[in-house]
């Protein structure tokens, strides 16, 4: 199987421009926050020996006076959406990596194109019009990814140069292993794909353990990686843009009503229910927001999923205003299940015996609280059949 | 002595549910209920039910002698009435 790797070098901070092009050609620093923890996502300048999950204050060392973004990767995402969907349409199995990486399978292109040449030029064509990519190709995930990052095919506007490659002389920092292994197999002075090679699988396996097996077969290119295809599901979008930004929350509680009447009117004749809405904002400056809505049961009922969103709304302060709203509702089902409690009427019992007390308590007395009980069920005479007794808790 | 780990028992009162009220009742040339004051006087539309009870004949002051008619009426309500044959009064039973 021929698998195709999409890389965009940087792609966070290509992202970061097209929001705010006063960042260009200034040093960056994208980091994510992991508990207590600040990890460098992506960076700019390239060549300054930061690498992805390295730790903050060790970046700070090797860049001076960076602007420090947050990773952002729900914007992200959306920046990637068009490649993603483009190669939806050209392939059957696509998986996605993480935003500027993706993976495909060429098989369904090749029944249209011969070459891998004609391939990468169509797929330059068509993706560019996006973004600059790089493209490789390859036989697993691994040497496609390693063609694509160290062949920059459509930036360099020539083709791939695949039997070029020098694998023995690739650095080990090309694999898709942890930092810290990265770390030990240069103190064990493994630099390249070739220094691995040279040694034998058990004596990786003895230092590494199972992922000095997986370090073996991705240098040997024998590693049998499958392709973990992103499940399409279907989804309702509605999305309005406002000619002027908006402030006004109760306006944009107003347009979240009615997107998602339009949504629920489109889903509604199938008699389809979603189990999750979301909602997303873009700002007037280029910033984001989007927060999903999970729902224990799926349902159709516009006042339960808006009194959902309405009472999480209310609560948000937007840091801008908003040029646009989108709501989406995902994850459809035909049926609807309720899970029933075994023990409701024991809590019910408990609850009822709990404030009976607590009225006894409150006024000193015999609360005139009765229950209904049967005397003669089967009476011809129906004031016979039942009789009201106290209820004593 | 051991102490009585029993508890108090206690008999709160007991009420009858459902007692029948009394009511008025126009009737017909049928001795049919054709009018039932609840308390305004309504038309009935309809007797859908009518059927005759007679039990305790044993205890003298205590016969139960009643002729049953549910009805429905003219507002769209369901009313079931009787007539104790013994005191010739009409009332109204819920059930």
């Amino acid at each position: 199987m021929k698998i195709s790797c999409i890389f965009i070098p940087h792609f966070s901070i290509k992202c970061e421009w097209l929001r705010k092009y006063a960042l260009r050609d200034r040093p960056i620093l994208i980091v994510d926050t992991r508990g207590n923890k600040n990890i460098v996502k992506d960076w700019f300048p390239d060549n300054l020996g930061i690498q992805t999950d390295m730790k903050l204050q060790e970046a700070l060392t090797k860049i001076n006076n960076p602007y420090i973004l947050p990773w952002d990767v729900d914007y992200y995402e959306l920046c990637f959406e068009n490649i993603i969907n483009f190669l939806h349409q050209v392939s059957t199995t696509v998986e996605y990596v993480r935003p500027g990486l993706v993976y495909f399978d060429l098989a369904t292109l090749y029944y249209t194109y011969r070459t891998d040449e004609e391939i990468i030029g169509f797929l330059e064509f068509e993706v560019s019009r996006f973004w600059k990519v790089n493209i490789g190709i390859g036989n697993s995930k691994l040497s496609s990814y390693i063609r694509a990052f160290i062949g920059p095919s459509a930036q360099m506007g020539k083709d791939c140069t695949v039997t070029d490659l020098q694998w023995g002389k690739l650095s080990i920092d090309l694999l898709p292993i942890s930092l810290g292994n990265k770390v030990r197999l240069h103190q064990f002075a493994l630099h390249t794909f070739g220094d691995i090679l040279s040694l034998d699988i058990r004596s990786l396996q003895a230092q590494f353990g199972y992922e000095g097996k997986l370090i073996w077969d991705l240098v040997s290119d024998v590693c049998a990686e499958f392709l973990n295809p992103i499940s399409t599901e279907e989804s309702v979008h509605e999305k309005l843009s406002f000619q002027d930004p908006v402030v006004n929350l109760q306006v944009i509680i107003t347009v979240v009503e009615l997107l998602l009447d339009r949504a629920l009117s489109r889903i509604k004749s199938f008699g389809l229910m979603p189990r999750i809405a979301s909602i997303s904002t873009e700002g007037f400056n280029g910033g984001s927001w989007r927060k999903k809505y999970s729902f224990k049961e799926p349902t159709a009922d516009k006042d339960k999923i808006f009194s959902r969103i309405r009472s999480s709304l209310e609560g948000v302060s937007f840091s801008e205003p908003l040029e646009s709203i989108k709501l989406g509702l995902e994850q459809f089902t035909g049926e609807r299940g309720f899970q029933g409690s075994m023990l409701s009427q024991v809590r019910k019992h408990d609850q009822l015996d709990e404030s009976i007390r607590q009225l006894k308590a409150n006024f000193l007395e015999d609360v005139p609280i009765f229950k209904i009980k049967e005397v003669e069920p089967w009476s011809r005479i129906p004031e016979e059949r039942y009789a009201l007794v106290q209820y004593v808790p | 002595m051991v102490a009585n780990t029993r508890g108090k028992i206690r008999s709160g009162p007991v009420r009858p549910l459902n007692l029948p009220t009394q009511l008025e009742v126009i009737q017909g040339s049928d001795k049919n209920p054709k009018s039932i004051g609840i308390p305004l006087h309504v038309d009935v539309t309809v007797i859908l039910d009518s059927w005759h009870i007679r039990t305790r004949w044993w205890r003298k002051e205590e016969i139960i002698n009643r002729r049953y008619f549910e009805c429905l009426m003219q507002d769209g309500r369901r009313v079931t009435i009787f007539l104790d044959l013994e005191k010739s009064k009409w009332f109204h039973q819920r059930t």
